[in-house]
């Protein structure tokens, strides 16, 4: 892809400004009237066609109104770039690194995987990082990985629950509601909870994650980490056969 | 550090045993659950505290063991919680619980709720595919198989997925239908021993159907078997040139399983195209066939053809429940379908062997009788260029909404429908990216739907009790029976009932306020039964409330 000019890319912040922010919120990461599109995972994995075909027709009866007769072509493929934008992909940064270092650090000496899993092989407690870099500029995924006590969601902080007995569940949140806490902890066991038989929940704000990653990599090793997350996509699965015979 | 007692058990770090106990005495204990289903965990018949496949368990029967709610309270359930998807309107799976740990699918989704609340645990989604035809383009999807501490499902272009079921993280991913743009995939797998069994979409739309299986761990192929001989095999003769590649026998509902025999039924359907003959003359083996192959090796061992050289999409893809019971004096590995072309069929599923067959529709016209060997014999009606009134109608007599069958009362029932319709005839080509019926149907004037709720006594090969459905006739709910003496389904008006299995009188009933294309099923948690089905875009769940149980 072609490095995008500044001024196409103010075109396209015009075009999201004057449509979008109302709804969405100026940096997209959702307003009164409309999600989060630049954060939400689910969102950052839609393709660019189905971007494209959500600002054309909309969501019917979701809220959303289709753009098909506001914006030509031209105006719709830059609108799709600046939510792109938003969400930190295509941003351009050159990597350094060595991918196949980065892999070998990842299952091995840095102990990523044993949280997170790459092409279907890895840890489950913490997101699943193909095709993370993908979604993510070298510089987010290296400050992941160096800070990860910032702009920690408080969804994904280390949350321990303690049962009115006095047990102590210590884990990830993986859903919670003002009735009830389902709780995850290293060894995978999911313990769910009816928030009546708890005496706390208590939430520290803090990642699972390590947070001296600064300390115990070298920047080369950082560097390496960066490049390999960069390129990791998803496992498998070519795409069933077009019409071969 | 997992410990594991039986299937599933509650596995904790602190106390496992104890918190078990303390759990089924105090509802505001916490569940703390692995999965772990090792595969005799899914040799357990009948399935009571979890219903671990799509079926529930191997036999088809979707006979529940729970019995806390009953003919006498049935009628005090009420709705627990409601789990709405967003991208599907007809959510067509039958949610399978582990543990306390529901797994739904919608298209191209997997969730994991906490089955006690409906919260998610995990999500895990790809977008859906563009450019499919047919029932693949509408990205149903019928639910997972789970194995160990894993989660299988399908997606809409015919990809197995194997996801960690801790997380939802996809582990891996094999494209199982290539070389045909018009496959896809709406079925749950089958977990069987070591490997996941899998079929496709595509019957009405010229693929040539098969039925694979995947090593459970690595996810590399077992074994495939062609439900369309390959030229020179036997049954080739219906298939001249590349026909073979184009006449469908597709394999889109879950099949069955024996141990004992070690043997996995597995329903075909219609042959392509749909309402012309003339491409495929003869039997069109194997399409409208229930197929028996070995669990191990994918062979052969028998078939049995319902609607040889069918015109009017008759799939057999109806699940082949299996019952042993008394029959004829003698007890007897049964095999009983209620086919889509009308009949409910007996078959012995040692050997294929065929014992009866009754009519369960009134309105039936495409064969006269079911001579001694099975075989049908044709009355000649078949689709034409200016229309022909054919009964059943293209939806069939039945579909694969599920039977169910209870040891209790003897009885299967599954839901029935009289109708007929004008069918079409115009020869065409096959071309990728479109479907293949060669035409279609029409209403036919003066025919309209009417959905039987049918209670069947495969020993006496008689009717126990009819229950007439008051709608549109456009239903898709399928049923499900207890020990509680009752049967659940979708009835033809959006409601979910239950009904007495024993008579048939309609005992309790909710508004879901959306059509069902689902069938029910039944699990507990901490010793509290709950009913569960998916209707439109949502799966309602319901209880007895805490005072009443
Ligand atoms: C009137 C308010 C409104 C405006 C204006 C609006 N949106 Fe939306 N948008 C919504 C709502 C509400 C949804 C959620 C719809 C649903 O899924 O039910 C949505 C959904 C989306 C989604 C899909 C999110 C998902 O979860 O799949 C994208 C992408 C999106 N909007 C982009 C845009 C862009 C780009 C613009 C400007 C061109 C825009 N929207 C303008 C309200 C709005
Ligand atoms: C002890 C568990 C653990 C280890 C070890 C760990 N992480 Fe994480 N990581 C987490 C958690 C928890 C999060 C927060 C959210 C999530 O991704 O689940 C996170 C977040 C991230 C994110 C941001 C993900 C997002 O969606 O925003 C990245 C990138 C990441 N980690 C990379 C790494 C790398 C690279 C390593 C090894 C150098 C590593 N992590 C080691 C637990 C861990």
């Amino acid at each position: 892809m072609r490095p995008q000019s500044s001024s196409s890319t103010q075109a396209s912040q015009q075009l999201f400004s004057a449509n979008c922010t109302g709804c969405h919120g100026l940096d997209g990461r959702g307003g009164e009237h409309g999600p989060n599109i630049a954060t939400n995972r689910d969102v950052q994995r839609l393709d660019d066609r189905d971007i494209l075909r959500i600002l054309r027709d909309g969501v019917p009866g979701g809220g959303m109104p289709g753009f098909r007769s506001e914006f030509n072509d031209d105006q719709l493929n830059a609108v799709v770039r600046y939510v792109r934008l938003l969400q930190g992909k295509h941003a351009t940064m050159i990597v350094r690194g060595d991918q196949k270092k980065g892999e070998a650090l990842f299952f091995g000496k840095a102990r990523c995987s044993e949280c997170h899993m790459i092409g279907g092989k890895g840890g489950f407690i913490a997101s699943d990082l193909s095709g993370y870099g993908q979604e993510h500029s070298p510089d987010v995924i290296r400050e992941a990985i160096i800070d990860p006590n910032k702009n920690l969601e408080p969804r994904r902080q280390i949350v321990t629950a303690i049962t009115r007995d006095g047990r102590k569940y210590t884990g990830i949140a993986l859903n919670e509601d003002n009735f009830s806490l389902q709780l995850q902890t290293l060894d995978g066991a999911f313990h769910l909870f009816e928030k009546s038989g708890l005496a706390k929940v208590e939430h520290e704000p803090r990642s699972l994650m390590p947070s001296n990653y600064v300390s115990t990599l070298s920047p080369g090793d950082l560097d390496d980490l960066v490049a390999y997350l960069a390129a990791a996509t998803t496992p498998g699965g070519s795409e069933p056969g077009r019409d071969e015979e | 550090m997992w410990r594991e007692r039986h299937f599933v058990v509650i596995v904790t770090i602190c106390s496992s045993f104890a918190l078990w106990t303390a759990a089924q005495t105090n509802p505001q204990s916490p569940i703390s659950v692995a999965i772990d289903v090792r595969p005799a965990d899914l040799l357990v018949q009948p399935p009571a505290v979890n219903w671990s496949s799509y079926n529930g368990d191997y036999s088809g029967r979707r006979f529940s063991a729970l019995k806390e709610i009953t003919a006498q309270n049935v009628d005090q359930l009420r709705a627990q919680w409601v789990f709405h998807s967003s991208n599907s309107s007809n959510l067509e799976a039958t949610p399978v619980v582990v543990n306390g740990v529901m797994f739904m699918t919608s298209a191209n989704e997997a969730f994991a709720l906490d089955a006690r609340t409906g919260r998610a645990l995990w999500h895990y989604s790809r977008p859906v595919t563009e450019g499919l035809v047919d029932d693949a383009s509408a990205h149903h999807n019928r639910g997972v198989g789970v194995w160990h501490s894993r989660v299988y499902m399908e997606t809409d272009n015919a990809h197995l997925l194997c996801l960690d079921a801790r997380s939802g993280h996809l582990i891996w991913d094999v494209a199982y239908a290539e070389g045909n743009s018009n496959y896809g995939a709406t079925s749950a797998p089958l977990v069987i021993k070591d490997k996941v069994l899998v079929g496709t979409s595509g019957g009405d739309d010229g693929v040539r159907g098969f039925v694979a299986a995947f090593d459970a761990t690595t996810g590399r192929e077992a074994w495939r078997f062609w439900t369309i001989p390959a030229p020179g095999e036997f049954g080739s003769s219906s298939w001249p040139g590349e026909m073979y590649l184009r006449g469908g026998a597709t394999t889109w509902m879950p099949g069955t399983y024996d141990s004992e025999l070690n043997t996995v039924y597995w329903g075909t359907s219609n042959p392509a195209p749909d309402f012309d003959g003339g491409p495929r003359p003869g039997d069109d083996l194997y399409s409208d066939c229930v197929l028996a192959l070995d669990a191990d090796n994918g062979k052969l061992k028998w078939y049995f053809q319902f609607t040889p050289h069918d015109d009017f999409d008759y799939d057999a893809t109806e699940t082949a429940v299996l019952i042993d019971t008394r029959y004829k004096g003698a007890l007897r590995k049964l095999l009983v379908e209620a086919n889509r072309n009308g009949f409910v069929y007996i078959l012995d599923r040692t050997n294929g062997k065929y014992l009866s067959a009754a009519p369960f529709v009134k309105k039936l016209n495409w064969a006269k009788a079911i001579e001694d060997t099975g075989r049908p014999v044709r009355s000649g009606a078949e689709p034409s260029q200016n229309g022909t009134l054919i009964c059943p109608d293209m939806t069939g007599a039945t579909n694969w909404f599920s039977p169910s069958y209870n040891p209790s009362t003897h009885l299967l029932y599954f839901m029935a429908l009289e109708n007929c319709q004008m069918y079409f005839v115009k020869p065409q080509q096959f071309t990728p990216g479109k479907q293949y019926y060669a035409t279609g149907v029409k209403h036919a004037p003066g025919q309209y739907g009417q959905k039987i709720l049918l209670a069947y006594d495969p020993e006496t090969n008689t009717f126990a009790w009819r229950y007439p459905q008051i709608g549109g006739g456009h239903s898709w709910g399928g049923t499900m029976t207890t020990a509680g003496g009752l049967v659940f389904f979708g009835d033809d008006s959006e409601a979910f009932e239950a009904a007495d299995a024993q008579t048939g009188a309609p005992l309790w009933h909710f508004n879901t306020g959306q059509s069902m294309h689902a069938s029910p099923m039944s699990y507990a948690v901490e010793g509290k039964q709950y009913v569960a089905i998916a209707a439109g875009s949502d799966v309602f769940t319901f209880a007895l409330p805490d005072g009443k149980r």
